[in-house]
């Protein structure tokens, strides 16, 4: 090809879908591409790049519409199989939480799990109470609903998608119980939950290509991103290929409950400590430029994570130095104390990769196309700690 | 040639008793030990398979060890693995001593070898799917 293009747009990519002519890969593709082709020739050739995770994210739940029933009841105190919903929202709508856990039954069945319910079409126990109003006579609600009977119900995850994470291990003598799992005494094990070069934000380390507006697969079906994820933390050291070495950038992400499936939206009850959602996320990553090949090339060795010692249950736990994924995934670690620590991951590598083949069928067929973000995902924003004992300026 | 899996504990008064020569001797039986945490004056503990000629030679086995204040829990428990509850995420392959639960450096499945469990239950707290259970036999 003479005359070589340097940048591709949005909408030639787009053209491409539609024509059946993009080559997608998936990031753990593209490695290999670029590694056998060059650089040049991935920019010139390959237009989309499919990253994907699936992990437990706790900072997940639904918005969901009842309807009205007659009498009508304005709800002031909800719960969906025992498992209170927020309703301080108008009349019927409310924000069921996945950590949220049952009054009767615990950690052992929360929001998650309800969520999970609905999605495989069983009924659900809806209760509510209410103070009563002229306009809303009704005091009491006792029903059952499923899925399709709602007018609306979508996924709102305020902080999903982490941007790399960390390691965590427990030097303390005895077995401590954390949302990393059960960590053994002694530096006993060591966690970690990352899909590493499979993940759609190490895939772009600086967010040129994602941001709001970014249409995703989430949970199974087409979703979006809303907004950059609470606690996003763009400014997190990053090693010498841009990577943050820890928890950083973070996405709030939006989807159709509805079109979801059991498949990619799991409930967790973690021992010990509480309940999660397994939410799968998948990501396309235009190809415009070099610095894009660049990006979704990275791999395994190139992503470092710092060591955290979970241990001392205080907000800045203390640091045992850095090792990078593919030591991770080798399944042992050797800690700067020289101590060989046997590795597990707490995200699906496997259903990762699926989700990403998954979006790569989609564009494929021309059912997906890519959006440009309508505005990008902060690179500055400082990272707050809640400072208790202020007095306020009156 | 039968076989039991057992797990064996011993009660303070009795860890100086040599009682697991005692039962290889008079038993004819083959121990194989696979955790075992015994200390003076301690209750102790132990995990084993025996192999004798018969049915017969095991239950005599057992009698005796029971004669002697062992007590006998057969481990005919096992780990039940849901197939469709895992995520393959692997939390449980990091708490697994024995090699019975391991991942698939390629496919990023879990492997579920139940001839290397050894019943320490530890995989049932890190499985936050509940694709690991405890089976009775």
């Amino acid at each position: 090809m003479s005359g070589k293009k340097t940048e591709k747009s949005y909408a030639e990519i787009n053209q491409r879908i539609k024509k059946g002519e993009a080559l997608v890969l998936t990031a753990e593709e593209m490695i290999d591409f670029v590694d056998e082709n060059g650089e040049d020739k991935a920019l010139a050739e390959v237009d989309v790049v499919t990253t994907a995770t699936f992990g437990a994210m706790c900072s997940s739940g639904a918005f969901l519409n009842f309807g009205h029933c007659d009498p009508p009841i304005r709800m002031g105190r909800v719960w969906l199989n025992d498992v209170m919903a927020y309703a301080g929202l108008a009349a019927v709508d409310v924000y069921l939480g996945a950590t949220e856990e049952s009054e009767i039954k615990g950690l052992e069945y929360g929001g998650a799990h309800v969520i999970e319910e609905l999605l495989a079409g069983r009924k659900v126990h809806l209760r509510a109470t209410s103070k009563g109003t002229d306009s809303y006579p009704r005091k009491e609600l006792d029903t059952y609903i499923t899925l399709e009977d709602l007018n609306q119900a979508y996924l709102f995850n305020p902080r999903n998608c982490y941007q790399n994470y960390w390691v965590a291990v427990n030097s303390s003598d005895k077995m401590i119980y954390t949302y990393m799992g059960p960590l053994m005494a002694r530096f006993g094990n060591a966690s970690y939950s990352s899909a590493g070069q499979l993940s759609p934000l190490l895939n772009d380390p600086y967010y040129k290509t994602i941001g709001i507006g970014s249409r995703i697969f989430l949970g199974g079906a087409q979703g979006y991103i809303a907004w950059e994820g609470t606690q996003h933390n763009p400014v997190r050291e990053r090693n010498q290929k841009g990577i943050p070495v820890g928890g950083a950038g973070t996405m709030a992400v939006i989807g159709d409950l509805k079109e979801m499936s059991t498949e990619y939206v799991r409930p967790a009850s973690i021992e010990k400590y509480g309940v999660s959602m397994y939410v799968g996320i998948g990501v396309p990553i235009p190809i415009l430029n070099k610095e894009m090949v660049r990006y979704t090339a990275v791999r395994d060795r190139d992503i470092d994570v710092t060591i955290v010692d979970y241990s001392g249950g205080v907000r800045d736990n203390p640091t045992l130095g850095q090792v990078n994924y593919e030591q991770l995934r080798s399944g042992t670690i050797v800690l700067e104390n020289g101590r060989e620590v046997p590795t597990a991951p707490l995200s699906s590598y496997n259903k990762a990769r699926k989700i990403a083949l998954e979006l790569k069928k989609w564009i494929n067929n021309g059912e997906f196309l890519l959006e440009k973000p309508v505005e990008n995902l902060s690179t500055n924003s400082q990272f707050k700690i809640l400072k208790e004992g202020a007095v306020p300026n009156v | 040639m039968c076989k039991k899996r057992l797990k064996l504990v011993f009660g303070p008064e009795i860890v100086g008793k040599p009682v697991t020569y005692n039962l290889i001797k008079k038993y004819d039986v083959i121990i194989n030990v696979f955790q075992a945490r015994v200390l003076p004056d301690e209750e102790g503990h132990m995990v084993l398979d025996i192999r004798g000629k018969n049915e017969e030679s095991i239950k005599k086995s057992i009698k005796y060890l029971q004669s002697e204040g062992v007590m006998v829990d057969f481990l005919e428990k096992s780990i039940s693995y849901n197939q469709d509850r895992c995520i393959n995420c692997g939390a449980c392959t990091g708490v697994c001593r024995s090699g019975a639960l391991l991942m698939d450096q390629e496919s990023w499945e879990l492997i579920v070898d139940q001839d290397k469990c050894l019943l320490c239950e530890m995989c049932l707290s890190a499985c936050s799917m509940k694709a690991l259970s405890l089976e009775l036999g």
